[in-house]
């Protein structure tokens, strides 16, 4: 017997039938994957779970999670289950957390309220929790706020307050689909370590293929909310049987086919370009300092060429952008279009500008 | 259209009505005393009954109703006219000393309630219904200027405003084409709401003497002249009191109304 | 929070001092001489020239208010020119009736506002709601000097629960002083509670909406429990600045509401000395005002502070 059983599980919410007959199945310890394009009914397979649908949804089928029927159970069940038996993740770590309250907080919160132990306890148990999900105590403390942690370190707060308990199944929504791509490789990592450590059952809701193939244990592909196809990892992706999802993984491993590169003919001239980003005073009577955000970066785009501009979150490509396209100025530095220079002193060029 | 809609536009359109008619038409002349027939309630003669001096309260209600919408009207059009700009003129100069100085400026206002704003025009320049008008109207530009202020910097950051930049557009010309048609929903029910609150302030400064002086009929001065009698007549108390909360009340609904009508284009002018 | 703090301290002085220039330049600048203004067409040169050097009117316009600064500092508001006494001890009996009512007001309206709004927020759609929101649309609506004048003839003269008007002083017993103003205090706050509850309303259905909220229940909390352990806590952020707002208009509605029951606070005064042009009492009164208002919006912006972790960080 699984842990978490969905036996024909269909959901229409006013009149709208957005799950049909939804079958999966998720065993201790073992990582199930739902893929799917958007608006397959991937999270509300998920939220279905967690009973937390929208109003005015109507469910019937089978959900039974560890022998309890989650369907039949009252709103004071589902609570008791919430957080103790069943966490949950979601795919927007920038507004999971509340701003006002410190991260101890929170997370203690899910312990509290499950009274599972003494407020001295369940700070300590807190704090082994936010170090286990890689936030250690030297660098941040309970008493911080999420204001002050990035995205990535936010999402590792919301999975501390999913697992504080070590519920037996753990359902995240999209975790990564927000954060750059080696923090993603980091919360993966973590989840799939906690599985490991504790023997949960994880619920994966993604839709990138590169992550299905890489976690999962078994696969569950969903189209207009339905499952099309489902069976454990590596037979599915050996021999995919449905066309659907033949061609959603082909989509993924799609590769442009570029034209070849004509002789290089300089049209974008990119040299030394130095962006200072002035920072607020902290001290009355000394200069403000200054932060840089670009550090004299030069390229050159030849007419007819694709650039790519790649990095992480933070890394200045936006900022350069903009010098380019003549919204923010440079402090040191060139930028020039067809000879033309995008800015005169501070000022942008309106007609070189106007050629972008 | 909301029920809210509807039913605060007639009631709106029945007072500005009133006031329109009562330019060409009175029962009876307002100001006309007539001592043996004072004090009378709503009787077939005089709809509302009458005052003290026998003044017809009808003809008083229709004709002051014109002194509470034209004060609310005009100090209104002083807030928008001048806060709108300022509230422009700050976004497109984000963080600047001209930014600095809008925001200043504005809070400096606010410490300025519009009564006593009023008692300093009044002590030095005297009473009278321009004085509630300036009064008003100062007091609004602050509010127009930081509603409009806060919805355009939300606009700024949208990608369809980069584009105008990039394409060459003035701060200026952005801030008109682009950003002003797009807070002008937000403005249109700001403006509702303001216009109703412009009439209890009329009403207020009125009562205590700083708004239109006799012979120019206002309901706040028709309470205050009430006040004494208010236990053997009541109906000099209640009839300028329900006048003033129709007119108000109907204000609000309609803005009540515009707002949810308009709601889909406000998300974009508030997001 | 320190340096927040001082930040705010600094914007309250300066906006002290820009409102001080203003109303000096209205009262003592505006109507060209002072002292002709208060004596009134007909008055003779001499009594003006008196008046002149009474007033201190033969230095310059930066002296005087530089002089008028510093006097009021040191609590000397300078003397009133009808009553011939101090124009401090004057204020100072009246402005004992006009804050404490104003701050009854403000601690009604918010004790009636906030459970009515969170009321009206976690049943949303239903008729709890909706007659919350109908009693507000109407108490929006209502003029309060009228509503008092309303009170009046219900609670004090067929009822006899209150006097009619009148204020005993609060020499006489605390008691008799709030209960002298429990009447207009009532008349002040209803209205203003209807605004804030509204206000209160609308900022816990944002708050709801946000993915905080999901992140509570996912944990297991109630419905209600989440309402009150994050809800309400983020929805006072933007009913504190309501609030701060409020009181300017509670102040200022104080004072027209003295009309009604007769109680001998700052209104009377200053409606009595625009009547006989005495200049000085109103722009003591006036400077008064609104360094009231200025400090209330000074303690809201602590407040802020207080419950929002992110203003304490940023500078």
């Amino acid at each position: 017997m699984s842990l978490l059983e969905i036996r024909n599980l269909s959901l229409s919410i006013r009149d709208f039938e957005v799950l049909k007959g939804v079958s999966l199945s998720v065993a201790s310890g073992e990582i199930v994957a739902v893929t799917g394009e958007s608006g397959s009914g991937k999270s509300m397979t998920a939220l279905a779970v967690m009973q937390l649908l929208p109003e005015h949804s109507l469910t019937s089928g089978q959900l039974t999670l560890d022998g309890t029927d989650l369907l039949a159970s009252s709103e004071a069940e589902m609570c008791a289950l919430r957080g103790h038996s069943v966490g949950m993740v979601f795919q927007e770590p920038m507004t999971a957390l509340n701003p006002v309250k410190t991260i101890g907080d929170q997370v203690m919160e899910t312990i509290l309220v499950h009274r599972a132990m003494s407020p001295a306890d369940a700070r300590q148990r807190a704090r082994d929790v936010l170090t286990r999900v890689g936030l250690p105590a030297d660098r941040f403390p309970m008493s911080r706020y999420p204001h002050e942690l990035s995205g990535g370190q936010r999402q590792r707060v919301v999975i501390a307050m999913a697992i504080a308990l070590q519920p037996r199944l753990l359902i995240a929504d999209e975790p990564t689909t927000a954060l750059d791509v080696t923090t993603q490789a980091q919360i993966l990592d973590l989840l799939k370590g906690l599985v490991a450590d504790y023997g949960m059952g994880l619920l994966m809701i993604t839709h990138d293929l590169a992550v299905v193939a890489d976690m999962a244990d078994r696969i569950v592909v969903m189209r207009h909310g339905e499952v099309i196809e489902t069976g454990p990892t590596v037979e599915l992706l050996a021999d995919m049987k449905h066309p659907y999802t033949r061609m959603l993984f082909a989509a993924s491993a799609h590769q442009v086919a570029l034209p070849d590169a004509p002789a290089p003919d300089p049209l974008l001239q990119v040299q030394g370009a130095v962006r200072d980003y002035r920072l607020p005073r902290t001290q009355l009577f000394r200069p403000a300092g200054h932060f840089r955000a670009v550090k004299g970066v030069s390229f050159t785009l030849n007419r007819g060429e694709r650039l790519g501009l790649v990095g992480e979150s933070g890394c200045g490509k936006s900022t350069l952008t903009r010098a380019i396209l003549g919204l923010e100025p440079l402090q040191q530095g060139s930028i020039t279009l067809d000879g033309e220079p995008v800015f005169s002193g501070t000022r942008p060029n309106l007609a070189v500008r106007r050629k972008m | 259209m909301s029920r809210n809609l509807i039913l605060g536009a007639m009631l709106s359109s029945l007072v500005v009505l009133a006031a329109l008619v009562s330019f060409v038409w009175t029962p009876f002349d307002y100001t006309a005393m007539n001592i043996p027939a004072k004090l009378q309630t709503p009787n077939a003669t005089h709809w509302l009954g009458t005052d003290h001096f026998g003044r017809d309260m009808f003809s008083m209600i229709i004709v002051g109703a014109r002194t509470s919408i034209a004060v609310a009207l005009v100090a209104v059009g002083i807030g928008m006219g001048l806060g709108v700009p300022l509230g422009l003129a700050a976004a497109a100069r984000k963080g600047s000393w001209l930014d600095e100085l809008i925001m200043r400026g504005n809070d400096l206002v606010f410490a300025f309630p519009s009564l006593v704003i009023a008692i300093l025009i009044t002590a030095v320049f005297g009473a009278g219904a321009i004085n509630a008008i300036i009064a008003i109207g100062i007091f609004n530009i602050p509010v127009f200027a930081r509603i409009t202020r806060g919805a355009a910097l939300s606009l700024w950051e949208r990608e369809f405003i980069m584009a105008a930049r990039v394409a060459g557009k003035s701060a200026t010309r952005i801030s008109f084409e682009h950003i002003l048609p797009n807070v002008m929903n937000l403005l249109i029910v700001q403006g509702t709401i303001q216009f109703s609150l412009g009439i209890l302030a009329e009403a207020a400064l009125s009562y205590v003497g700083l708004g239109a002086q006799p012979p120019t009929p206002s309901w706040g001065r028709m309470l205050a002249d009430s006040q004494t009698m208010v236990s053997f007549a009541p109906h000099l108390a209640l009839i300028p009191g329900c006048a003033i909360i129709v007119t108000v009340l109907g204000l609000n609904l309609m803005g009540d109304g515009l707002r949810d009508w308009l709601d889909p284009k406000l998300r974009v002018a508030r997001t | 929070m320190l340096r927040y703090s001082l930040k705010r301290l600094l914007s309250l002085v300066v906006s002290l001092a820009v409102a001080s220039l203003v109303i000096f330049f209205v009262i003592e600048v505006a109507p060209g001489d002072p002292a002709s203004f208060m004596l009134g067409i007909n008055a003779q040169p001499d009594t003006i020239a008196a008046l002149r050097t009474e007033l201190g009117l033969d230095v310059g316009k930066m002296q005087r208010y530089l002089n008028w600064v510093g006097g009021m500092l040191q609590g000397d508001f300078g003397t009133s020119y009808t009553y011939r006494t101090s124009v401090s001890t004057m204020v100072a009996d009246r402005l004992w009736v006009s804050l404490p009512l104003a701050i009854y007001a403000l601690a009604l309206s918010t004790l009636i506002a906030f459970p009515a709004g969170i009321y009206a927020a976690a049943r949303r759609g239903k008729p709890g709601d909706m007659a919350v929101m109908g009693a507000t649309q109407l108490g929006v609506a209502v003029p309060n000097f009228w509503f008092a004048m309303m009170l009046v003839l219900i609670f004090a003269i067929n009822l006899r629960w209150f006097g009619a008007g009148g204020f005993p002083g609060w020499d006489k017993g605390v008691w008799g002083g709030i209960h002298a103003l429990t009447l207009p205090a009532i008349a002040l706050a209803l209205p203003q509670a209807a605004i804030l509850a509204r206000v209160m309303r609308s900022a816990l259905l944002d708050i709801l909406g946000e993915d905080f909220m999901r992140t509570a229940r996912a944990k297991g909390l109630s419905r209600r429990q989440a309402l009150w352990r994050h809800g309400v806590r983020n929805a006072l952020i933007p009913v504190l600045t309501i609030i701060g707002l409020q009181f300017s208009f509670l102040l200022a509605g104080s004072i027209i509401i003295e009309q009604v029951f007769y109680l001998p606070g700052l209104g009377r005064l200053v409606f009595q000395a625009i009547s006989s042009r005495d200049l000085i009492v109103v722009e003591s009164v006036v400077m008064l005002l609104v360094f009231a208002v200025i400090t209330v919006n000074f303690l809201v912006d602590l407040a802020y502070a207080a419950v929002d972790p992110r203003l304490r960080s940023r500078t």
